[in-house]
């Protein structure tokens, strides 16, 4: 009886518009992070950090004044709050990447990762301004007033997915210009890159910064799902899912990130309305963490480049690459190799 | 692209399609059931969903829910906001009222419950924010938070204490109470706050926190934690022979914890916690049906007689509107559970004085179920301070809270 | 000066925690994440055999550590030798892969309720200040001349192909950084004494150490000097050795790798047990998220340690220990976390190979 409970679930159109909902803020934040590191070799283990950042910025500009007991409350309009998100996170990604980025192999994804929760714990201890552990149990969306809620829910998804979209066509714009064949350059070999003229600190930068802005951007949709906005919604757990996400999706595969959000957030939904008798319990808590850790350690093992590969991607066009092309050509053949190496350059070119 | 995408749209334009399957009045009545099974909460779960499921079990037993069978919708929310709000996504379509939600969930589905016209109980959630923000398709049928406060000051105060030191895990749950107990110790009864001690949860130890705690020679120490780092915190205050008082918030008041604590002295510690009406008759019929449906006793200090009362007073509530649609039910849970009207302990006397056309005013084995008609806050939870002798919580006197202390 | 008790319980555990990290690091060349849910595996293990089995702290603990060392070598074997030649960062992201496993398993066999631990923290032992500060000098100098003792040893056991390498250095190295850590921890103690005025209001105004505190640090320094006799005493501790200084030419000469990698995933694994031990009994009671909650600060003690030597890790896991539980002096506990990473992210921008390195000497020689 309780699964047939759970089947009818599937019948529920606020259901499937939520998770479709999280499916496409994921994906929008999978491929920035594909961005970032499959293209840009940077292994960012904090990203959830600038989602807390742009989340936080959003909230406490767009909350109306004297709703919260909080010091700063100026109740801006929500175009304005996303403006304030994106600009914010921009600013904070910059000063992280300054130092961070100065920081090679592990070390970047140590550090990201430090800073990521350096932040959740100002969320929690800077009361005055984030309301501490309480958080905010309110978020303004837009068109509101325009739409009774069912409506309004089918137009935020509507939005969330023309955002993701947006991020797609961004990306895709990325990989075939110079930018995103520098990018790939710099991470497959960065000397060769940098006798090729790239200047990598700054491309590198210019990088971190990009996908802070639109992790910035992508914040208020996510509190448009959530609603709801406190220190334990940034815990590590959002980075580990993108990233499985884009693992087995296909790391430097631009349309991989959003098969493996959708692959991945379908799977563990579906397995959470699955409603079992308390003594399997335990075993069905247990599927979440399993199937995420298996997904993981089976891609890498027997499909490194994920479902969709980086070949998928670029194979056409490394094929018309020129020498005008510059850096791109220099590594194009390097580029048909697994992708995974991240920053093993170093070794290879001994 | 295309490839990934229109599957995609597909299936969210297929999903509208299905859109009015599950609508129909008559299968069984749906009551969810939201709450921490794992995470957190995980040590409350399976004795929360016992007397959810005794509540079941009593409204099925005496007819279900107008000729309608009762059944529970049992959700995890991996006692994260997130996950109670993903978990409520799951359900809010099937389900005709929600219960069981914590603190945390609470506060995330304050605008969605709302918004949906879902009754929702909130069985064991303190948050302060609560105290203002539901009445009307949230009610709360536990003690806030602000009660824990003011109780663990009026035990201080009537103990004779001057200087109280804190030591306090920085989480909703633990903070909540913590912090309303400072502010009427020091603004309304003029105790002294020694050290403040703050902490992240989830560390090795607390030897560092615990001996600044009980630094500068404090009358008590009020340690606000869950049981995880409450268990290494009095394991610490007895190895290294502490003598000053402890006043727990109400996360502490529970088993393990009473085990940790039982070579201390009696009167230690202070306690206070909400407590269940033994002697009401519907006590007796609550543990009995505790006994049919999960096969053992109740246990005291889970919540589990809010649980079973949250779903009892819901189904009195959709007899009473004779519909089990949300406007209608909230409509009808002020004068179900407030005076006037004929006083009813059970389910089944309940729904027999409705079918009279009488006014009903029901009390559970939680006890007397007033609320607020402005916040669907209890008018007067009843609150008994505890003792730890052999190694459990155990009551020792039912105490009135002193409303000069109200905030 | 409590406080630095506290601090060297917690740092002499993180110590156990951290070389076995450190090990897999070195020779493995990866951060494995997954080893703080090995630390869970050891602790849950310990507390079954206790209260299922019904056996003494001790002996559970040994077979825990056994236990948990054989999956080590089979998780080596199987999980990680077949992705080995696609990098550190495919090595690290199975580790994050299998870190979910282990966890997801551990909740479906154990449960998310909380676990106690039966077992005492032990009576208390009191000292005066001079006597702990005494004790404190006599366990530098105990260690000064053990340490020079071993490094004497150690350079005539030494092989000539590998020395002017880290392995070289190692033992050198790890004396100079014992007497420099124990004699930090006395300098705090005596900086300590002089400003405890507030603190200390336990029943005396000495100090007092529990006897399982005091197991605790004795067991990890036992363990973790073990290893270091066994790195520079034994063939197999120099076969190791040489394996983690250059692989290629370890198997040129001969060297069985795979048995040394063996080895490594068992001591590394066992040691994480060990740590997982007496973290339950510190805590008293466990819950699943046990393993994440300790990777960070093995994560942080190992990169502060650096690349070196097994004694510049275990220095860098017990100053760590020191910093955290001292630091609550000046400052607030709340921050303990955002001071903990602060110092980690400095560290890393100003000395990335760690504080204890010989690394890039050693590069830099080569």
């Amino acid at each position: 009886m309780n699964t047939l409970a759970a089947i009818s679930a599937l019948g529920s159109p606020t259901f499937w518009m939520s998770l479709f909902m999280l499916i496409g803020i994921y994906s929008a934040v999978t491929m920035l992070l594909n961005v970032e590191a499959g293209w840009g070799g940077m292994w960012d283990l904090g990203i959830v950090g600038l989602l807390a950042i742009g989340s936080y910025t959003y909230t406490i500009v767009t909350n109306p004044p004297g709703e919260f007991d909080v010091v700063y409350s100026p109740g801006w309009p929500v175009w304005a709050g996303i403006l304030a998100a994106m600009a914010t996170t921009g600013i904070v990604a910059f000063l992280v990447g300054l130092p961070a980025l100065r920081a090679r192999r592990e070390y970047f994804l140590i550090i990201t990762f430090a800073f990521a929760e350096v932040f959740r714990q100002l969320a929690i201890n800077v009361r005055d301004l984030t309301h501490g552990t309480v958080g905010f149990n309110s978020v303004a969306r837009p068109f509101e007033s325009f739409f009774e809620k069912d409506a309004l829910r089918g137009v935020l998804l509507a939005v969330t997915w023309a955002a993701a979209l947006l991020v797609y066509a961004l990306t895709r714009r990325i990989s075939r210009s110079g930018y995103g064949r520098a990018l790939r350059a710099m991470r497959d070999n960065e000397p060769v890159a940098l006798s090729l003229g790239i200047r990598v600190s700054w491309l590198r930068l210019q990088t971190f910064v990009l996908v802070g802005v639109a992790v910035g951007g992508v914040a208020p949709l996510y509190l448009w799902w959530l609603r709801y906005v406190a220190p334990s919604v940034f815990e590590p757990q959002f980075t580990f899912t993108a990233w499985t996400a884009l693992v087995l999706g296909g790391i430097a595969s631009r349309s991989g990130a959003v098969l493996g959000v959708g692959v991945l957030l379908l799977f563990t939904e579906l397995v959470e309305l699955i409603d079992v008798p308390p003594e399997f319990r335990n075993v069905h808590v247990a599927v979440h963490p399993l199937a995420i850790g298996l997904l993981l350690v089976l891609v890498l093992r027997f499909r490194p480049e994920g479902l969709l590969s980086e070949r998928g991607t670029f194979g056409a066009r490394a094929r018309q690459t020129t020498a005008l092309d510059g850096a791109g050509a220099a590594v194009a053949s390097r580029l048909r190799r697994l992708s995974l190496r991240g920053d093993s350059g170093k070794e290879e070119s001994s | 692209m295309r490839r990934i995408f229109l599957p995609l749209l597909a299936i969210v334009v297929l999903g509208g399609v299905v859109l009015s399957c599950g609508d129909d009045d008559e299968g069984p009545v749906k009551l969810g059931f939201l709450a921490g099974l794992s995470g957190d909460y995980s040590e409350w779960g399976p004795p929360s969903q016992d007397g959810a499921e005794a509540a079941i079990g009593v409204i099925n037993d005496n007819g279900g829910i107008l000729g309608r069978d009762a059944e529970l919708v049992v959700q995890d929310n991996l006692s994260t906001p997130e996950g109670a709000v993903t978990g409520y996504n799951r359900i809010r379509e099937e389900i005709d009222a929600l219960g069981g939600v914590e603190s945390d969930g609470a506060v995330a589905l304050l605008g969605t419950v709302a918004e949906d016209e879902m009754p929702t109980m909130c069985p064991a959630c303190g948050t302060t924010v609560l105290d203002t923000e539901g009445g009307n398709y949230i009610w709360r049928i536990t003690a806030s938070d602000t009660t824990y406060g003011i109780i663990s000051a009026q035990l201080a105060r009537d103990a004779g204490y001057g200087r109280v030191n804190m030591l306090v895990q920085q989480t909703e749950g633990t903070e909540s109470p913590a912090n309303v107990f400072k502010d009427v110790w020091e603004n309304k009864i003029g105790g002294q706050i020694g050290e403040d001690v703050r902490f992240n949860p989830g560390l090795d130890s607390y030897q560092a926190q615990v001996e600044q705690a009980f630094s500068g020679d404090p009358d008590a120490v009020y340690i606000g934690a869950g049981p995880q780092a409450g268990i290494p915190i009095l394991r610490e205050y007895i190895a290294r022979g502490y003598t000053a008082a402890i006043l727990v918030s109400p996360d502490l008041q529970v088993p393990d914890i009473a085990e940790v604590a039982s070579e201390l002295p009696t009167g230690r510690i202070l306690a206070a916690q909400v407590t269940d009406d033994f002697g009401s008759p519907a006590y007796a019929e609550f543990a009995a049906a505790h006994q049919e449906y999960a096969g053992k006793p109740p246990p005291t200090g889970f919540y589990e007689t809010n649980q079973f009362d949250q779903y009892i007073v819901l189904a009195l509530a959709m007899t009473a509107a004779e519909s089990t649609d949300g406007p209608d039910v909230a409509a009808q849970i002020y004068s179900i559970v407030n005076a006037p009207g004929t006083k009813v302990y059970t389910y089944a006397d309940g729904v027999a004085a409705l079918e009279r056309g009488e006014q009903i005013d029901y009390d559970g084995p939680s006890g007397s179920i007033e609320l607020h008609t402005s916040t669907g806050n209890l008018v007067s939870p009843k609150v008994a301070v505890n003792h730890i002798v052999n190694g459990s919580y155990t009551e020792r006197e039912v105490i009135e809270l002193d409303a000069s202390l109200g905030r | 000066m409590q406080h630095v008790v506290f601090g060297l319980t917690t740092g002499g555990v993180l110590a156990a925690a951290t070389v076995g990290f450190a090990l897999i690091r070195q020779t493995e060349n990866f951060l494995h994440i997954a080893h703080g849910q090995v630390l869970a595996l050891g602790a849950y293990l310990s507390i079954i055999l206790i209260t299922n089995g019904g056996l003494n702290v001790f002996v559970a603990g040994l077979v825990a550590m056994v236990l948990t060392g054989i999956l080590g070598v089979a998780l080596g074997a199987v999980v990680f030798k077949p992705v080995a030649d696609q990098g550190g960062n495919v090595l690290l992201f199975t580790s994050i892969g299998l870190a979910f496993v282990i966890y997801g398993a551990i909740i479906a066999t154990f449960g998310t309720v909380l676990r106690k631990v039966p077992v005492g923290l032990g009576s208390r032992i009191e000292f005066s200040v001079t006597e702990f500060v005494l004790v404190l000098a006599l366990a530098a100098a105990l260690a000064t001349l053990v340490g020079w003792m071993l490094a004497n040893r150690a350079r005539r056991a030494e092989h000539r192909e590998v020395a002017g390498t880290w392995a070289g250095l190692w033992a050198a190295r790890g004396t100079g950084l014992m007497l420099a850590l124990i004699t930090a921890a006395v300098l705090v103690t005596f900086v300590l004494a002089t400003q405890s005025d507030g603190f200390g209001t336990g029943s005396h105004n000495g100090v007092d150490i529990a006897t399982s505190e005091l197991a605790m640090i004795l067991m990890s320094l036992g363990a973790v000097l073990s290893l270091q006799f066994f790195l520079s005493l034994t063939r197999m501790g120099r076969w190791l050795r040489a394996a983690a200084s250059n692989p290629s030419l370890a198997a040129v000469r001969g060297i069985p790798v795979r048995v040394v990698s063996g080895v490594v995933w068992f001591i590394g694994s066992a040691l994480a047990a060990m740590a997982g031990v007496m973290i339950a009994v510190r805590r008293g009671g466990v819950t699943t998220p046990l393993g994440w909650e300790n990777i960070l600060v093995i994560l942080s003690a190992a990169v502060l340690g650096g690349t070196g030597s097994i004694m510049g890790v275990m220095a860098a896991a017990v100053l760590l220990g020191l910093a955290m539980d001292v630091s609550a002096l000046w400052i607030p506990t709340a921050y303990r976390l955002v001071v903990a990473f602060g110092a980690l992210i400095l560290v890393l921008l100003v000395r990335p190979e760690g504080l204890f390195s010989t690394r890039r000497r050693a590069e830099q020689a080569s």
